[in-house]
């Protein structure tokens, strides 16, 4: 048991020990990113369990946003964690040293897989409780214990999650281990997942206006597959506690069950997924030479492209722009019928908004630095200036991003009629805005580098350069809403975006100025 | 081809590293550096190889101050540290192109350079599967064989026989013979004795940071072993 215990705080700390201010770790790091996962939960429970109780309450169908927030509280779960399973479960890198002490693999793999169960938990309780509380506030039946049967549920639901994010990063695990394109194979089915969450978020937002009338149909969808959400409702508001045991037991047994044949076979498991078969039979060709920023930048490519969760982790930003586009030249027509009803509703600074939120998630360079890990030696002594090294990384994160933008900029431009003045200024801002992003993520990264994670995952969703590069800009659309807010009358569109625009020049000039300062002794110093 | 003068290196907290270091070697030399661990071995590699700034004295490499005239320093160099971590993104073949556009190897050259010493290490059969796939021995093996391609006049190594199959430890020792014809030197360091006595022409031990023996190495060992003049400046005794 003290094993088991010791096993479980490595873990866990393992999966949460990831933010780094400057080089020394603090001990609020692991509670940093607990509170960052507990904040988002609670703000996407409030908003949605308020928009549907609004909807639900007339009908005196309540309990179906305790049926559907508990849907929610798995899909988070589960999109929190999933690579987390793929890493610390099954692609640790301490297989080595965990399996040469006397611990039995049973045994190991039970802490790590608790270790995720409790990582899970956060997000679990936190989009049960508000949604529990807006469901009392709204007058849902069941009275204040409906709160205590929701925590205590919550413990049980969360046992769903963690299983499916166990099943899919033993299969993720398994991709990487067996197919020559491995890295392109995970990221597809990564992609696949995202697309699913996309398109359910867009089911779940586009019927949140109408979720009054669709209640049966609801409740009949979820008689099916869904029947365990729909005995949470029950059990928990509508007083029938056999609904809630047999909630229980419908999400403990399956758990059990995989969890118990995943850890009897644990040891065989994680030593074929790690075993490489290098090929022997290449021939040496004819070998062509590039320049020192060519082989910079496809080192930079590579190094993206080869790990899935680097693309899946800022190539979300890069898809959402050009979708952008195309969805609102589809729509166009009901768009422009929207804008007629909303008097004098402004467009391009809303647009620019969204342009900028996309591009905030595109953190590219937020990592660069960190993902080159152990392998940093090999930049720094090579004969290159440090400003071509940094340089290139910025390139990088550009040369993806300007395509994307530019195409989501033209089909954006297809699908509005705005004034040539916005539409010129609308691409100068988010080309700055970019401009600003490039040498921010990678000027947070050399301040915060974490050349030591545990896996690429923790360098690319957790880290402390990560977080700051995708909020950090967000910030600074603050500005620009206030500006809209105030001075939309007296500068126009054309004069907010142009005001904008000298802001971000700013910025990004700023930025640039910093990273051609500093950069080169920080990445000097990066190993020692 | 390399000298170190008055070099010093404080880590945070005061703690000194090296203490007051200066060497020579000569063109054509192999060099043992030689000290248990900690000793400040592995600071002064990555020194030299500018990987690591310090605070005081000079390094020069082929007359490259590594300081000041930084890029030509490195270019003479290939510096391998004692456990090569390489991209494992990368196929073997990919990382070899990577470092020759680095170095600026031409096309023809670069492909003469890998054919020789990959097909001398036993590895071309496997340049076209990702690193991330080798076995420790392999990717020592390709680390060696990035820095051979450079033909660098100084070739920096720490721990450079840790890893290695007796094969391939004996092609090495071969390489370095020829590089030192050529007029290139070898700076490296070992725990390996016997290695550093047999190879060397001239060997430094360090203790604490600083210098407590230098010379040519059938001088310095004498009558005795290497071994033994060793452990008798460490203080351990004989035994």
């Amino acid at each position: 048991m003290a094993n088991f215990r010791a096993l479980l705080w490595l873990n866990f700390k393992a999966l949460l020990s990831t933010m780094r201010v400057g080089r020394k770790k603090r001990s609020f790091s692991g509670l940093g990113a607990l509170a960052l996962v507990a904040g988002l939960s609670v703000y996407i429970s409030g908003l949605y369990s308020a928009l549907l109780a609004q909807q639900l309450a007339p009908v005196g169908a309540l309990p179906v946003l305790l049926v559907l927030m508990s849907l929610v509280a798995v899909i988070l779960g589960f999109f929190f964690s999933l690579f987390a399973a793929q890493g610390v479960v099954f692609g640790a890198k301490d297989n080595d040293l965990m399996l040469s002490l006397p611990i039995s693999p049973f045994v190991l793999m039970l802490s790590r897989t608790l270790a995720l169960y409790l990582e899970n938990l956060v997000s679990t309780v936190f989009v049960l409780l508000p949604a529990g509380v807006i469901y009392l506030w709204y007058g849902g039946p069941g009275g204040w214990p409906v709160l205590p049967l929701l925590l205590v549920s919550a413990l049980f639901l969360n046992l769903l999650p963690t299983l499916l994010t166990l099943i899919v990063g033993f299969v993720l695990a398994w991709l990487s281990s067996r197919f020559p394109k491995k890295a392109l194979a995970s990221s597809l089915l990564q992609l696949l997942l995202l697309a699913l969450i996309l398109v359910g978020a867009f089911w779940l937002g586009s019927a949140i206006n109408n979720v009054g009338n669709a209640v049966p149909a609801i409740l009949a969808f979820f008689q099916s597959w869904g029947r365990p959400f729909l005995m949470l409702a029950n059990g928990v508001g509508g007083g029938e506690p056999l609904q809630l045991l047999g909630l229980w037991v419908l999400c403990l047994i399956p758990f059990l069950a995989v969890t118990w044949l995943f850890a009897w076979q644990y040891k065989a498991i994680i030593t074929r997924l790690s075993t490489h078969r290098s090929r022997s039979d290449y021939k040496l060709g004819k070998l062509t030479a590039a320049g020192q920023r060519g082989a910079l930048l496809r080192k930079e490519a590579r190094r993206w492209l080869g790990t899935p969760v680097y693309v899946f982790n800022t190539g979300i930003g890069l898809l959402l722009i050009p979708g952008a586009g195309v969805a609102a030249l589809l729509n166009r027509e009901s768009i422009a019928h929207f804008l007629t009803m909303t008097d004098g509703l402004s467009l391009s600074p809303l647009l620019m908004m969204g342009l900028g939120f996309c591009l905030s998630t595109v953190a590219i360079t937020a990592s660069s630095i960190s993902l080159e890990g152990k392998q940093i030696w090999l930049l720094q002594c090579a004969p290159i200036p440090v400003s071509t090294i940094l340089g290139m990384k910025m390139a990088f994160q550009l040369l993806v991003t300007l395509p994307c933008l530019l195409v989501g900029w033209l089909l954006l431009s297809l699908s509005f009629a705005l004034s040539p003045a916005e539409w010129v200024l609308l691409l100068a801002d988010s080309l700055l805005f970019a401009l600003l992003c490039a040498p921010l993520g990678l000027w947070l990264n050399l301040r915060f580098p974490k050349l030591d994670a545990v896996n690429d995952a923790v360098v690319v969703k957790q880290s402390m350069s990560a977080v700051l590069t995708t909020f950090l800009p967000m910030v600074l659309l603050v500005p620009f809403f206030l500006i809209w807010l105030f001075f939309l009358d007296d500068l126009g569109a054309p004069g907010v975006l142009g005001v904008y625009a000298a802001v971000l020049a700013l910025a990004a000039g700023g930025v640039f100025a910093l990273v051609r300062r500093q950069g080169p002794a920080l990445f000097q110093q990066l190993s020692e | 081809m390399l000298r170190i003068e008055h070099f010093s290196k404080t880590y945070s907290k005061g703690v000194k590293a090296v203490d007051d270091l200066s060497l020579h070697i000569a063109p054509g030399e192999i060099f043992g550096f030689i000290g248990h661990n900690g000793a400040g071995k592995t600071t002064t590699l990555r020194a030299v190889a500018g990987v690591m700034d310090f605070d005081q004295g000079s390094i020069a490499i082929d007359g490259h101050d590594i300081r000041t005239d930084t890029l030509a320093a490195k270019r003479a160099t290939a510096f391998l540290p004692d456990n090569p971590d390489l991209y494992d993104f990368l196929t073997g073949i990919q990382f070899l192109t990577f470092i020759g556009d680095i170095y600026q190897i031409p096309g023809d050259a670069r492909r003469n350079l890998i054919e020789k010493y990959a097909g001398a290490f036993q590895l071309t059969g496997n340049l076209g599967s990702p690193i991330g796939s080798y076995s420790h021995g392999m990717k020592q093996k390709l680390a060696l064989i990035s820095a051979l391609i450079r033909r660098p006049r100084l070739l920096l190594l720490d721990e450079p026989f840790v890893g290695l199959d007796p094969t391939a430890a004996h092609l090495l020792k071969q390489f370095w013979a020829e590089l030192c014809q050529e007029g290139g030197s070898v700076f490296f360091s070992t725990h390996v004795l016997e290695v550093a006595e047999k190879l060397c022409h001239r060997i430094a031990i360090i203790k604490q940071g600083r210098l407590i023996r230098m010379g040519n190495t059938a001088e310095l060992v004498g009558d005795s072993t290497l071994e033994d003049l060793f452990l008798e400046l460490e203080g351990d005794g004989h035994g």
